[in-house]
């Protein structure tokens, strides 16, 4: 942590000389961004799309991403009339002056003089003042004149835009690099906690690794309480690491042991992996609802005259229909006369309800974690450790299958959303402060979320409400194409991996802010350990090298924090 | 820029004989022998009230061309065929040189003012018999417009048929009295590029020139 007496870096400090000159501004406009000319002395070959750059106007200083690079001729016929091979001063002197480099930079945000923000220092305010942060940033609404010098950002400039993680800013986590500097990004992870947020990327590009870090902030800053479902056992003990050694890395139980509890479906499983789980999870036939097997439609190739027939079941036999469907199935002499019956009584369709019994006792049979009567209350224990402001992470062991998963995360979800809305509408009549967000992981988002189930499921309803009560959720996913677009459009703060497929590029910037100079970033990214973050919690986007996780000596800075972490005991009174 | 008193002492090369604003042309004082093409000369600026504070003030010019002519307006007749060369026919009839004369023009550049050397065209033309002297790399003058090379555009547009050329021999005089002679070619060549990017023939003839 760094001294919290360290003055705030001032527009004076954010001079030209504070960081190396790479051109200056030829053209542009604030909506398709600025062009510049790059110095004849600066090396194109060191500047990359994504890079960080600052822009010294007037009165103001603007800070932008490149996200195009393109080269360009004062005279055309130069450029098609290339130097002589043997001609070398020739090529070097025609570079950089009639032969020349154009970088695209889209500035985000700006920030004015003091002069301009008035004798105290503060920006002035009126009423078409746009959003500001503390410390002085606004959104970019204009653009610096011709000539503007643009500079490679300096560790200041990040500072100012992105904060630090230190004592002045105790909910900021450090969540990498800028590419090619060694300055850290910090993710505002109070922000962060506001809104549901998603973590995209192809396969084996590092989104479990990211999500990781995602968590042990959350728990190092105190930002929320998490609950993570957690499909492939990588974050509650030990992880695989990203690289191809095989090795392990130190999971959310081992890095915060008196903070995290696990929860398990498999208790073998989990004392294979040498994990002493701190509840293992049963659910009962009767909390199942017909809503949770709405979130299995796909999985288990569910007609909708069989999703009628759960509804009617359900209508019939109350919160115990599984239970009673399940009997009638395991029955081997269910009859096509008493299967009549049953779907006479309920006006449901024989042969969907034949189907329906056949899928539903193969359910049970693969989830031996469904049980009649369930040794304890998983919904009220689950409650119990996050009341306590306990990190949850429920392993699924070896029950990680997509149907399991979807099953077990809503219907526990949903009860939980249930107390969060009744605990903060009870919290708002007494005048009570929030409950402490909450944070459910879950992967495979694209499952949980496809158009067809976003208006139906749980996860919809706290994509769309969940900020009203303090609920939200983490998704990682890697088709995010697949996803609902409105469910999308309500993620605040997108972290983005390498993505292949055009639609899913589409899908991940779909209403962001520049969204065709983010998709050249996006491309360009590295297949590991690089990503793009932009939204709700970041005031500008930026591309970072993720922190290195794993070794000895990343984890003496993301164990338990020095300071206890606030607000965790007022979670609920 | 103060003018250095090695200008006002340079060799002599000759006197003027036409002025302009923009040029003069002088006689060389030894036949045969004008400065080179891009030489950087010192001309005797008109001693006027306007140029209070400088007491021999000049203007600088850079040669653009030569030639050696008759100055009876005419041809001169061919002469000694039997001798070996050129310049036996000069020993053998002497008088022939005093019927010819070598002229140079040279292009103005910077002026002395009352606060230094200004690039740009002196405010009137050098008076005519004014001598003509050198204005050597090394000079203060000279180096002053090697850092700064902002009298390349007033060059480039003095004589257009020559101007890259006598351009290019200028930077490669003026490159003797650098420390580094390669960066300073390097970094002129890169102002000729963008001053002739539109002329890419006229550059290339330029930096061909520059680089030999």
């Amino acid at each position: 942590m760094e001294d919290i007496r360290k003055p705030e870096p001032t527009f004076e400090d954010l001079g030209p000389a504070a960081a190396a000159r790479l051109g200056a501004v030829i053209g542009g406009s604030l909506e398709k961004g600025l062009e510049v000319r790059l110095d004849p002395d600066a090396s194109l070959e060191d500047v990359r799309v994504g890079h960080y750059v600052a822009i010294q106007g007037q009165s103001a200083r603007f800070f932008g991403m490149i996200t195009d690079i393109s080269l360009d001729a004062l005279d055309e016929r130069l450029a098609k009339t290339p130097p002589d091979r043997a001609d070398s001063f020739s090529a070097r002197v025609l570079a950089g002056t009639a032969t020349f480099a154009v970088l695209k930079v889209v500035p985000s945000l700006m920030l004015p003089s003091p002069a301009l923000r008035g004798s105290t220092g503060s920006p002035r305010t009126d009423s078409t003042a746009a959003p500001r942060t503390d410390s002085g940033l606004q959104p970019a609404r204009t653009i610096p004149a011709h000539f503007a010098p643009v500079l490679k950002a300096s560790a200041q400039d990040v500072e100012v835009v992105f904060g630090a993680e230190d004592a002045k800013h105790p909910r900021h986590f450090t969540v990498g690099t800028p590419l090619e500097m060694e300055v850290q990004v910090a993710l505002d992870l109070g922000k962060f906690t506001e809104r549901s947020n998603g973590v995209f990327g192809k396969s084996g590009t590092g989104k479990t690794f990211l999500t990781r870090l995602l968590l042990i902030g959350i728990l190092q800053k105190g930002a929320a309480t998490n609950l993570v479902f957690d499909m492939h056992n990588e974050y509650g003990w030990e992880g695989s690491s990203e690289g191809r050694d095989g090795r392990t890395v130190k999971g959310l139980k081992q890095l915060f042991p008196s903070r995290v509890a696990i929860f398990s479906l498999d208790e073998a499983s989990s004392r294979r992996r040498k994990v002493q789980p701190d509840f293992v999870v049963e659910i009962g036939y009767s909390d199942i609802e017909p809503e949770d097997i709405v979130t299995l439609r796909e999985t288990l190739d569910l007609t909708q005259p069989m999703l009628d027939s759960v509804q009617l079941l359900a209508r019939r036999y109350g919160r115990g229909w599984l239970k009673e469907v399940l009997a009638e199935a395991a029955a081997e002499q269910t009859t096509r006369e008493r299967l009549r019956e049953l779907a006479g009584g309920i006006e449901a369709h024989e042969s969907a309800l034949a189907g329906l019994f056949r899928r539903l006792q193969g359910l049970a049979g693969r989830c031996p974690f469904l049980v009649p009567e369930p040794r304890d209350n998983a919904v009220q224990r689950l409650l119990d450790y996050l009341q306590r402001g306990t990190h949850v992470v429920l392993e699924f062991g070896g029950h990680s299958s997509l149907e399991a998963y979807i099953l077990v995360a809503n219907v526990l979800t949903r009860r939980i959303f249930d107390r969060y809305k009744k605990l903060t509408e009870e919290r708002q009549g007494t005048g009570a402060p929030r409950p402490q967000p909450l944070m459910i992981t879950i992967e495979e988002a694209h499952k949980f979320l496809s158009p067809e189930l976003a208006h139906q499921t749980i996860f919809g309803t706290i994509a769309r409400e969940g900020r009203k009560y303090n609920v939200a959720l983490l998704v990682i996913d890697q088709r995010p194409s697949a996803i609902d677009g409105e469910v999308l459009s309500q993620v605040g703060t997108k972290i983005v991996c390498q993505l292949d497929n055009e639609r899913d590029v589409e899908a991940v910037l779909a209403g962001a802010s520049g969204r065709s100079e983010l998709r050249g970033v996006l491309a360009k990214l590295d297949s590991k350990q690089q990503a793009l973050m932009f939204g709700h919690a970041l005031p500008m986007p930026v591309v970072v090298r993720v922190r290195d996780y794993g070794s000895p000596e990343s984890y003496k800075s993301l164990g338990e924090p020095t300071a206890p972490a606030a607000s965790v005991r007022d979670l609920f009174p | 820029m103060s003018r250095d008193s090695t200008d006002a002492q340079g060799k002599r090369l000759g006197q003027i004989l036409a002025a302009s604003t923009r040029s003069f042309t002088a006689q060389a004082q030894e036949l045969h022998r004008p400065p080179p093409l891009g030489a950087l000369v010192r001309a005797e600026g008109p001693t006027l009230s306007s140029s209070a504070g400088v007491a021999n003030p000049g203007i600088y010019a850079v040669v653009m061309g030569s030639k050696t002519e008759s100055v009876e307006g005419r041809l001169p007749v061919a002469t000694g065929w039997e001798l070996r060369d050129g310049a036996a026919v000069l020993r053998e009839e002497p008088h022939l040189s005093k019927l010819l004369a070598t002229t140079f023009e040279a292009a103005v550049v910077a002026h002395d003012a009352g606060e230094g050397m200004r690039v740009g065209l002196a405010p009137r033309p050098a008076p005519l018999y004014g001598f003509v002297q050198e204005c050597p790399p090394e000079a203060d003058v000279a180096q002053a417009l090697a850092a700064s090379l902002d009298f390349l555009p007033l060059l480039l547009s003095a004589a257009p048929d020559l101007a890259e050329e006598a351009a290019a021999a200028c930077l490669r005089l003026l490159a003797e009295g650098q420390r580094d002679p390669e960066a300073f070619l390097l970094r002129a060549g890169k102002r000729l590029a963008v001053l002739l990017a539109r002329d890419p023939a006229r550059l290339e003839s330029a930096l061909r020139r520059l680089a030999k």
